[in-house]
Protein backbone atom coordinates (compact mmCIF):
# COMPACT_ATOMS: atom_id res chain seq x y z
CA UNK A 1 0.00 0.00 0.00
CA UNK A 2 2.88 2.36 0.81
CA UNK A 3 4.30 1.80 -2.65
CA UNK A 4 0.97 2.74 -4.25
CA UNK A 5 0.82 5.90 -2.14
CA UNK A 6 4.35 6.75 -3.22
CA UNK A 7 3.53 6.35 -6.88
CA UNK A 8 0.39 8.41 -6.56
CA UNK A 9 2.27 11.10 -4.67
CA UNK A 10 4.84 11.35 -7.44
CA UNK A 11 2.13 11.51 -10.07
CA UNK A 12 0.07 14.14 -8.29
CA UNK A 13 3.10 16.12 -7.18
CA UNK A 14 3.83 17.18 -10.71
CA UNK A 15 0.62 19.10 -11.39
CA UNK A 16 0.66 20.44 -7.84
CA UNK A 17 4.02 22.09 -8.34
CA UNK A 18 2.95 23.30 -11.72
CA UNK A 19 -0.15 24.98 -10.41
CA UNK A 20 1.80 26.83 -7.72
CA UNK A 21 4.79 27.67 -9.84
CA UNK A 22 3.74 30.49 -12.11
CA UNK A 23 4.59 33.58 -10.03
CA UNK A 24 7.88 34.40 -11.66
CA UNK A 25 6.36 34.15 -15.11
CA UNK A 26 4.04 36.98 -14.17
CA UNK A 27 6.78 39.16 -12.68
CA UNK A 28 9.54 40.31 -15.00
CA UNK A 29 12.50 42.62 -14.45
CA UNK A 30 12.89 44.32 -17.82
CA UNK A 31 15.80 46.57 -18.74
CA UNK A 32 14.72 49.83 -20.37
CA UNK A 33 17.45 51.96 -21.95
CA UNK A 34 16.62 55.64 -22.54
CA UNK A 35 18.97 58.26 -23.89
CA UNK A 36 19.37 61.87 -24.93
CA UNK A 37 21.58 63.25 -27.66
CA UNK A 38 23.30 66.59 -27.71
CA UNK A 39 25.05 68.75 -30.30
CA UNK A 40 27.38 71.42 -28.99
CA UNK A 41 29.43 73.87 -31.01
CA UNK A 42 31.18 77.20 -30.61
CA UNK A 43 33.77 78.49 -28.21
CA UNK A 44 31.93 77.08 -25.21
CA UNK A 45 30.22 73.73 -25.27
CA UNK A 46 26.90 73.32 -23.47
CA UNK A 47 23.53 71.80 -24.27
CA UNK A 48 20.38 70.72 -22.48
CA UNK A 49 17.66 68.25 -23.45
CA UNK A 50 14.50 66.81 -21.96
CA UNK A 51 14.04 63.07 -22.21
CA UNK A 52 11.22 60.90 -20.94
CA UNK A 53 10.62 57.24 -20.19
CA UNK A 54 7.94 57.16 -22.89
CA UNK A 55 10.64 57.56 -25.54
CA UNK A 56 11.39 53.88 -24.99
CA UNK A 57 9.19 51.50 -26.94
CA UNK A 58 9.81 48.83 -24.31
CA UNK A 59 8.55 51.17 -21.58
CA UNK A 60 5.42 51.98 -23.58
CA UNK A 61 4.76 48.28 -24.17
CA UNK A 62 4.63 47.59 -20.43
CA UNK A 63 3.66 51.00 -18.99
CA UNK A 64 0.39 49.87 -17.40
CA UNK A 65 1.99 46.88 -15.66
CA UNK A 66 5.13 48.50 -14.23
CA UNK A 67 5.29 48.25 -10.42
CA UNK A 68 8.77 49.58 -9.76
CA UNK A 69 11.50 51.49 -11.58
CA UNK A 70 15.19 51.51 -10.65
CA UNK A 71 18.15 53.23 -12.27
CA UNK A 72 21.00 50.83 -13.05
CA UNK A 73 23.68 52.54 -15.14
CA UNK A 74 24.58 55.81 -16.92
CA UNK A 75 27.05 56.04 -19.79
CA UNK A 76 28.38 58.77 -22.05
CA UNK A 77 29.43 58.14 -25.65
CA UNK A 78 30.62 60.38 -28.42
CA UNK A 79 28.54 60.21 -31.58
CA UNK A 80 29.99 57.95 -34.27
CA UNK A 81 29.57 60.59 -37.02
CA UNK A 82 32.60 61.85 -38.96
CA UNK A 83 32.84 65.34 -37.44
CA UNK A 84 31.29 64.57 -34.07
CA UNK A 85 34.33 65.86 -32.18
CA UNK A 86 36.37 68.78 -33.53
CA UNK A 87 39.25 69.31 -33.07
CA UNK A 88 39.65 65.60 -32.52
CA UNK A 89 42.06 65.80 -29.59
CA UNK A 90 40.12 68.18 -27.37
CA UNK A 91 39.62 67.26 -23.76
CA UNK A 92 38.26 68.97 -20.70
CA UNK A 93 35.99 68.70 -17.73
CA UNK A 94 32.71 67.12 -18.71
CA UNK A 95 29.79 68.03 -16.50
CA UNK A 96 26.57 66.05 -16.57
CA UNK A 97 23.53 67.21 -14.64
CA UNK A 98 20.36 65.15 -14.66
CA UNK A 99 17.37 66.90 -13.11
CA UNK A 100 13.73 66.13 -12.57
CA UNK A 101 11.61 67.12 -15.53
CA UNK A 102 8.79 68.48 -13.36
CA UNK A 103 10.48 70.78 -10.83
CA UNK A 104 14.11 70.92 -11.93
CA UNK A 105 15.52 69.31 -8.78
CA UNK A 106 19.03 68.03 -9.43
CA UNK A 107 19.34 64.27 -9.16
CA UNK A 108 22.85 63.69 -10.50
CA UNK A 109 25.60 66.30 -10.88
CA UNK A 110 28.99 65.00 -11.96
CA UNK A 111 32.22 66.47 -13.29
CA UNK A 112 34.83 64.21 -14.84
CA UNK A 113 37.95 64.67 -16.94
CA UNK A 114 37.05 63.46 -20.39
CA UNK A 115 38.66 63.16 -23.80
CA UNK A 116 35.66 62.63 -26.12
CA UNK A 117 37.62 60.87 -28.89
CA UNK A 118 38.40 58.08 -26.38
CA UNK A 119 34.69 57.24 -26.23
CA UNK A 120 33.86 57.24 -29.91
CA UNK A 121 33.11 54.10 -31.91
CA UNK A 122 34.78 51.58 -31.84
CA UNK A 123 36.03 52.57 -28.37
CA UNK A 124 33.87 51.85 -25.31
CA UNK A 125 31.64 54.47 -23.69
CA UNK A 126 32.45 56.24 -20.42
CA UNK A 127 30.47 54.90 -17.47
CA UNK A 128 29.57 57.02 -14.48
CA UNK A 129 29.67 55.05 -11.24
CA UNK A 130 26.48 56.00 -9.48
CA UNK A 131 26.57 56.58 -5.73
CA UNK A 132 24.02 55.02 -3.41
CA UNK A 133 22.56 58.48 -2.78
CA UNK A 134 22.17 59.19 -6.49
CA UNK A 135 20.47 55.85 -7.07
CA UNK A 136 18.12 56.46 -4.15
CA UNK A 137 17.06 59.96 -5.21
CA UNK A 138 16.53 58.96 -8.86
CA UNK A 139 14.52 55.90 -7.83
CA UNK A 140 12.41 57.98 -5.48
CA UNK A 141 11.53 60.30 -8.36
CA UNK A 142 10.88 57.46 -10.81
CA UNK A 143 8.55 55.65 -8.42
CA UNK A 144 6.68 58.77 -7.32
CA UNK A 145 5.38 59.07 -10.87
CA UNK A 146 5.24 55.44 -11.89
CA UNK A 147 1.88 55.53 -13.62
CA UNK A 148 2.78 58.70 -15.50
CA UNK A 149 5.73 59.40 -17.71
CA UNK A 150 8.78 60.45 -15.66
CA UNK A 151 10.88 62.97 -17.58
CA UNK A 152 14.39 64.24 -16.99
CA UNK A 153 16.38 67.24 -18.10
CA UNK A 154 19.92 66.34 -19.08
CA UNK A 155 22.48 69.15 -19.19
CA UNK A 156 26.00 68.63 -20.47
CA UNK A 157 28.93 71.03 -20.54
CA UNK A 158 32.56 70.62 -21.56
CA UNK A 159 34.77 73.31 -20.04
CA UNK A 160 38.46 73.97 -19.34
CA UNK A 161 39.00 72.68 -22.87
CA UNK A 162 42.52 71.92 -24.12
CA UNK A 163 43.95 70.06 -27.10
CA UNK A 164 42.69 72.40 -29.79
CA UNK A 165 41.39 75.86 -30.59
CA UNK A 166 37.77 77.00 -30.96
CA UNK A 167 35.36 76.76 -32.61
CA UNK A 168 34.73 73.39 -30.99
CA UNK A 169 32.23 70.74 -31.98
CA UNK A 170 30.99 67.85 -29.85
CA UNK A 171 28.03 65.57 -30.58
CA UNK A 172 27.28 62.81 -28.13
CA UNK A 173 24.77 60.79 -26.21
CA UNK A 174 24.00 59.97 -22.59
CA UNK A 175 22.31 56.61 -22.05
CA UNK A 176 20.48 55.75 -18.86
CA UNK A 177 19.54 52.15 -18.11
CA UNK A 178 16.41 51.68 -16.01
CA UNK A 179 15.07 48.41 -14.67
CA UNK A 180 11.30 48.14 -14.80
CA UNK A 181 9.69 45.50 -12.63
CA UNK A 182 6.64 44.43 -14.57
CA UNK A 183 3.79 42.45 -13.04
CA UNK A 184 1.08 40.95 -15.22
CA UNK B 1 -10.17 15.56 -18.00
CA UNK B 2 -9.23 17.04 -21.33
CA UNK B 3 -8.78 20.41 -19.67
CA UNK B 4 -6.40 19.03 -17.08
CA UNK B 5 -4.19 17.50 -19.71
CA UNK B 6 -4.35 20.61 -21.78
CA UNK B 7 -3.23 22.83 -18.95
CA UNK B 8 -0.38 20.54 -18.01
CA UNK B 9 0.85 19.87 -21.48
CA UNK B 10 0.93 23.46 -22.58
CA UNK B 11 2.55 24.91 -19.49
CA UNK B 12 5.39 26.60 -21.28
CA UNK B 13 3.93 26.99 -24.71
CA UNK B 14 0.69 28.62 -23.69
CA UNK B 15 2.70 31.28 -21.91
CA UNK B 16 5.00 31.43 -24.88
CA UNK B 17 2.05 32.11 -27.10
CA UNK B 18 0.96 35.08 -25.06
CA UNK B 19 2.40 38.54 -25.43
CA UNK B 20 4.60 38.42 -22.32
CA UNK B 21 6.98 35.89 -23.81
CA UNK B 22 6.75 36.60 -27.49
CA UNK B 23 7.52 40.25 -26.79
CA UNK B 24 10.84 39.13 -25.37
CA UNK B 25 11.98 37.64 -28.64
CA UNK B 26 11.63 40.97 -30.37
CA UNK B 27 14.32 42.32 -28.01
CA UNK B 28 16.83 39.83 -29.39
CA UNK B 29 18.56 39.22 -32.65
CA UNK B 30 18.12 35.77 -34.14
CA UNK B 31 21.48 34.47 -32.88
CA UNK B 32 20.74 35.42 -29.28
CA UNK B 33 17.19 34.11 -29.59
CA UNK B 34 18.62 30.72 -30.44
CA UNK B 35 20.71 30.64 -27.26
CA UNK B 36 17.78 31.97 -25.25
CA UNK B 37 15.39 29.22 -26.37
CA UNK B 38 17.75 26.25 -26.73
CA UNK B 39 17.14 24.96 -23.15
CA UNK B 40 13.40 25.12 -23.83
CA UNK B 41 13.80 23.00 -26.95
CA UNK B 42 15.85 20.54 -24.90
CA UNK B 43 13.37 20.47 -22.02
CA UNK B 44 10.31 19.93 -24.15
CA UNK B 45 12.17 17.35 -26.23
CA UNK B 46 13.29 15.57 -23.09
CA UNK B 47 9.72 15.55 -21.83
CA UNK B 48 8.06 14.41 -25.01
CA UNK B 49 10.65 11.70 -25.56
CA UNK B 50 9.97 10.29 -22.07
CA UNK B 51 7.46 7.87 -20.67
CA UNK B 52 7.27 5.59 -23.68
CA UNK B 53 7.70 2.30 -21.82
CA UNK B 54 7.65 0.64 -18.42
CA UNK B 55 8.22 -2.90 -19.61
CA UNK B 56 9.93 -4.57 -22.53
CA UNK B 57 7.35 -7.32 -22.57
CA UNK B 58 5.09 -7.10 -25.61
CA UNK B 59 1.99 -9.30 -25.81
CA UNK B 60 2.19 -11.92 -28.55
CA UNK B 61 -1.60 -12.10 -29.02
CA UNK B 62 -3.32 -8.85 -28.13
CA UNK B 63 -2.76 -6.01 -25.70
CA UNK B 64 -4.23 -2.59 -25.04
CA UNK B 65 -2.83 -0.02 -22.63
CA UNK B 66 -4.17 3.38 -21.63
CA UNK B 67 -1.68 5.51 -19.73
CA UNK B 68 -1.63 8.88 -18.02
CA UNK B 69 1.92 10.16 -18.09
CA UNK B 70 3.27 12.90 -15.88
CA UNK B 71 6.84 14.11 -15.78
CA UNK B 72 9.13 16.70 -14.37
CA UNK B 73 12.11 17.93 -16.35
CA UNK B 74 14.78 19.49 -14.19
CA UNK B 75 16.63 22.45 -15.65
CA UNK B 76 20.35 22.46 -14.74
CA UNK B 77 22.02 25.74 -13.75
CA UNK B 78 24.10 25.59 -16.93
CA UNK B 79 20.88 25.90 -18.95
CA UNK B 80 19.88 29.12 -17.21
CA UNK B 81 22.48 31.37 -18.83
CA UNK B 82 24.05 31.73 -22.25
CA UNK B 83 26.46 34.04 -24.05
CA UNK B 84 24.48 36.26 -26.42
CA UNK B 85 25.61 37.45 -29.82
CA UNK B 86 26.78 41.06 -29.42
CA UNK B 87 28.49 43.46 -31.80
CA UNK B 88 32.29 43.53 -31.64
CA UNK B 89 33.57 46.06 -29.13
CA UNK B 90 30.62 45.62 -26.77
CA UNK B 91 30.82 44.36 -23.22
CA UNK B 92 30.57 40.58 -23.12
CA UNK B 93 29.12 38.16 -20.58
CA UNK B 94 26.27 35.79 -20.04
CA UNK B 95 22.58 36.56 -19.70
CA UNK B 96 19.42 34.65 -18.83
CA UNK B 97 18.00 31.94 -21.05
CA UNK B 98 14.23 31.45 -21.04
CA UNK B 99 14.66 29.53 -17.76
CA UNK B 100 17.05 32.06 -16.22
CA UNK B 101 16.41 35.08 -14.03
CA UNK B 102 17.39 38.65 -14.89
CA UNK B 103 18.44 39.66 -18.35
CA UNK B 104 21.78 41.41 -18.72
CA UNK B 105 22.55 44.74 -20.42
CA UNK B 106 25.68 45.49 -22.38
CA UNK B 107 27.19 48.93 -22.87
CA UNK B 108 28.88 49.80 -26.13
CA UNK B 109 29.55 52.54 -28.66
CA UNK B 110 25.91 52.62 -29.83
CA UNK B 111 24.36 52.56 -26.36
CA UNK B 112 22.92 49.78 -24.25
CA UNK B 113 21.80 46.44 -25.64
CA UNK B 114 19.30 45.11 -23.11
CA UNK B 115 18.31 41.46 -23.21
CA UNK B 116 15.12 40.04 -21.72
CA UNK B 117 14.78 38.09 -18.49
CA UNK B 118 13.79 34.45 -18.25
CA UNK B 119 10.93 32.90 -16.31
CA UNK B 120 13.21 31.82 -13.44
CA UNK B 121 12.13 28.19 -13.35
CA UNK B 122 14.11 25.09 -12.40
CA UNK B 123 11.67 22.54 -13.71
CA UNK B 124 9.14 21.96 -16.45
CA UNK B 125 6.18 19.70 -15.74
CA UNK B 126 4.41 17.92 -18.57
CA UNK B 127 1.55 15.46 -18.72
CA UNK B 128 -0.38 13.75 -21.48
CA UNK B 129 -2.41 10.64 -22.19
CA UNK B 130 -1.15 7.75 -24.26
CA UNK B 131 -2.65 4.58 -25.70
CA UNK B 132 -1.01 1.55 -27.20
CA UNK B 133 -2.14 -1.56 -29.03
CA UNK B 134 -0.04 -4.69 -29.30
CA UNK B 135 -0.17 -7.85 -31.32
CA UNK B 136 2.37 -10.44 -32.51
CA UNK B 137 5.12 -8.92 -30.39
CA UNK B 138 4.72 -5.47 -31.91
CA UNK B 139 3.15 -2.45 -30.23
CA UNK B 140 1.78 0.75 -31.72
CA UNK B 141 1.79 3.72 -29.36
CA UNK B 142 -0.28 6.85 -29.98
CA UNK B 143 -0.38 10.21 -28.20
CA UNK B 144 -2.88 12.78 -29.32
CA UNK B 145 -4.69 15.91 -28.25
CA UNK B 146 -7.35 17.64 -30.33
CA UNK B 147 -6.54 21.16 -31.53
CA UNK B 148 -6.84 23.65 -28.70
CA UNK B 149 -7.29 27.40 -29.12
CA UNK B 150 -4.78 29.16 -26.85
CA UNK B 151 -5.31 32.73 -27.94
CA UNK B 152 -6.82 34.29 -31.03
CA UNK B 153 -5.26 32.68 -34.11
CA UNK B 154 -3.03 30.47 -31.96
CA UNK B 155 -4.00 26.81 -31.92
CA UNK B 156 -2.05 24.12 -30.16
CA UNK B 157 -1.79 20.67 -31.61
CA UNK B 158 0.05 17.62 -30.33
CA UNK B 159 0.40 14.09 -31.56
CA UNK B 160 2.92 11.31 -31.37
CA UNK B 161 3.28 7.84 -32.73
CA UNK B 162 5.67 5.02 -31.84
CA UNK B 163 6.40 1.46 -32.79
CA UNK B 164 7.92 -1.14 -30.49
CA UNK B 165 9.01 -4.66 -31.27
CA UNK B 166 9.99 -7.47 -28.94
CA UNK B 167 13.51 -8.76 -29.54
CA UNK B 168 13.54 -11.35 -26.80
CA UNK B 169 10.68 -13.29 -28.40
CA UNK B 170 13.27 -14.61 -30.85
CA UNK B 171 15.53 -15.85 -28.05
CA UNK B 172 13.87 -18.73 -26.20
CA UNK B 173 14.28 -18.78 -22.41
CA UNK B 174 16.10 -15.50 -22.37
CA UNK B 175 16.03 -14.27 -18.72
CA UNK B 176 14.91 -10.69 -19.46
CA UNK B 177 12.57 -9.07 -21.94
CA UNK B 178 14.20 -6.89 -24.56
CA UNK B 179 12.50 -4.56 -27.04
CA UNK B 180 13.41 -1.88 -29.53
CA UNK B 181 11.26 1.21 -30.04
CA UNK B 182 11.11 4.16 -32.36
CA UNK B 183 8.75 7.11 -32.01
CA UNK B 184 8.00 10.57 -33.25
CA UNK B 185 6.22 13.49 -31.56
CA UNK B 186 5.06 16.76 -33.04
CA UNK B 187 3.92 19.70 -31.02
CA UNK B 188 2.95 22.99 -32.63
CA UNK B 189 1.33 26.36 -32.06
CA UNK B 190 0.11 28.24 -35.11
CA UNK B 191 2.66 30.71 -36.49
CA UNK B 192 4.84 30.45 -33.40
CA UNK B 193 6.45 27.12 -32.76
CA UNK B 194 6.83 23.74 -34.35
CA UNK B 195 8.49 21.17 -32.11
CA UNK B 196 9.58 17.86 -33.65
CA UNK B 197 11.10 14.97 -31.73
CA UNK B 198 12.35 11.61 -32.88
CA UNK B 199 13.85 8.87 -30.73
CA UNK B 200 15.11 5.33 -30.91
CA UNK B 201 15.71 3.12 -27.91
CA UNK B 202 16.52 -0.37 -26.82
CA UNK B 203 15.15 -1.32 -23.43
CA UNK B 204 15.02 -4.33 -21.15
CA UNK B 205 12.86 -5.36 -18.23
CA UNK B 206 12.67 -8.09 -15.64
CA UNK B 207 9.44 -9.01 -13.90
CA UNK B 208 9.77 -10.12 -10.28
CA UNK B 209 6.29 -10.93 -9.01
CA UNK B 210 4.34 -7.66 -8.99
CA UNK B 211 7.49 -5.64 -9.51
CA UNK B 212 9.02 -4.76 -12.87
CA UNK B 213 12.55 -3.40 -13.10
CA UNK B 214 13.36 -1.74 -16.40
CA UNK B 215 15.99 0.34 -18.11
CA UNK B 216 17.07 1.45 -21.55
CA UNK B 217 19.37 3.47 -23.73
CA UNK B 218 17.91 6.03 -26.11
CA UNK B 219 19.18 8.16 -28.96
CA UNK B 220 17.01 11.15 -29.75
CA UNK B 221 16.87 14.47 -31.49
CA UNK B 222 14.72 17.55 -31.10
CA UNK B 223 14.18 20.49 -33.41
CA UNK B 224 12.12 23.51 -32.48
CA UNK B 225 11.19 25.86 -35.32
CA UNK B 226 10.30 29.26 -33.96
CA UNK B 227 8.78 32.23 -35.73
CA UNK B 228 8.61 35.80 -34.43
CA UNK B 229 8.56 39.37 -35.66
CA UNK B 230 10.97 42.18 -34.93
CA UNK B 231 9.58 45.71 -34.97
CA UNK B 232 12.69 47.47 -36.22
CA UNK B 233 13.97 50.47 -34.30
CA UNK B 234 16.44 52.54 -36.37
CA UNK B 235 18.06 53.81 -33.18
CA UNK B 236 18.56 50.34 -31.67
CA UNK B 237 22.06 49.69 -30.40
CA UNK B 238 21.88 46.25 -32.00
CA UNK B 239 22.30 46.63 -35.78
CA UNK B 240 20.32 43.42 -36.29
CA UNK B 241 17.22 44.98 -34.71
CA UNK B 242 17.02 48.20 -36.74
CA UNK B 243 14.68 46.95 -39.45
CA UNK B 244 11.30 45.23 -39.38
CA UNK B 245 11.71 41.55 -40.09
CA UNK B 246 10.21 38.16 -39.59
CA UNK B 247 12.58 35.71 -37.96
CA UNK B 248 12.37 31.98 -38.61
CA UNK B 249 14.61 30.09 -36.29
CA UNK B 250 15.45 26.40 -36.12
CA UNK B 251 16.77 25.43 -32.69
CA UNK B 252 18.21 21.97 -32.03
CA UNK B 253 17.82 20.65 -28.51
CA UNK B 254 20.83 19.31 -26.62
CA UNK B 255 19.04 16.05 -25.88
CA UNK B 256 20.86 13.37 -27.88
CA UNK B 257 21.33 10.42 -25.59
CA UNK B 258 19.80 9.20 -22.35
CA UNK B 259 19.87 6.38 -19.86
CA UNK B 260 16.53 5.37 -18.32
CA UNK B 261 16.17 3.40 -15.09
CA UNK B 262 12.81 2.66 -13.56
CA UNK B 263 10.47 0.42 -11.70
CA UNK B 264 6.81 -0.45 -11.99
CA UNK B 265 4.27 -2.03 -9.73
CA UNK B 266 1.82 -4.21 -11.61
CA UNK B 267 -1.40 -5.31 -9.97
CA UNK B 268 -3.75 -7.15 -12.34
CA UNK B 269 -4.75 -4.62 -15.03
CA UNK B 270 -3.21 -1.71 -13.27
CA UNK B 271 0.44 -0.61 -13.26
CA UNK B 272 2.17 2.34 -11.66
CA UNK B 273 5.63 3.23 -12.83
CA UNK B 274 8.31 5.77 -12.11
CA UNK B 275 11.64 6.23 -13.85
CA UNK B 276 14.53 8.59 -14.03
CA UNK B 277 15.99 9.70 -17.35
CA UNK B 278 19.57 10.88 -17.31
CA UNK B 279 20.61 12.93 -20.31
CA UNK B 280 21.61 16.55 -20.85
CA UNK B 281 18.63 17.32 -18.61
CA UNK B 282 17.23 14.95 -16.03
CA UNK B 283 13.57 13.98 -16.17
CA UNK B 284 11.52 12.00 -13.70
CA UNK B 285 8.54 10.28 -15.25
CA UNK B 286 5.61 8.61 -13.60
CA UNK B 287 2.69 6.82 -15.15
CA UNK B 288 -0.68 5.36 -14.35
CA UNK B 289 -1.22 2.51 -16.78
CA UNK B 290 -4.30 0.41 -17.40
CA UNK B 291 -3.24 -2.65 -19.40
CA UNK B 292 -5.55 -5.32 -20.80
Amino acid sequence: MKIIKYFLAVTLFIPAIFIGGCDSINKLPINVPISFSFQMSGSTLADSKTFCMSESGTYLDYQGEIKKLSILRVIYRTDSGVNSVQPEQIQGIFQLIISRGDNGQELINRQVNLKPIDHKKPKPPYELSLTTEEVAIVNQYLNSNISGDPCFVGSVTLFNISGGLPPYQLNGHVDVLIEAEVEF
Amino acid sequence: MKNIFTVLLIFIFSVLASAQITDRFSLMNEFSAEGYTKPLATAIGTGLNSGTYYTASVPSLFGFTFSLKGMMIFIPETDKTFDPYLPEGYEQGSTATIFGDKGNSYAGYDGFIALPPGINQSFVPLAYPQVSFATFGTELMVRFLPNIELTENKDLSFWGVGLKHSISQYIPLFPVDIAAQVFYNKFSITDLVDHKNIAFNVHASKTLGVLILYGGLQFESTTMDLEYEVDGDPSSADPLLRQDKKVNLSVDGNNNFRLTLGTALKLAFFALNVDVNIGSQVAVTSGLNFAF
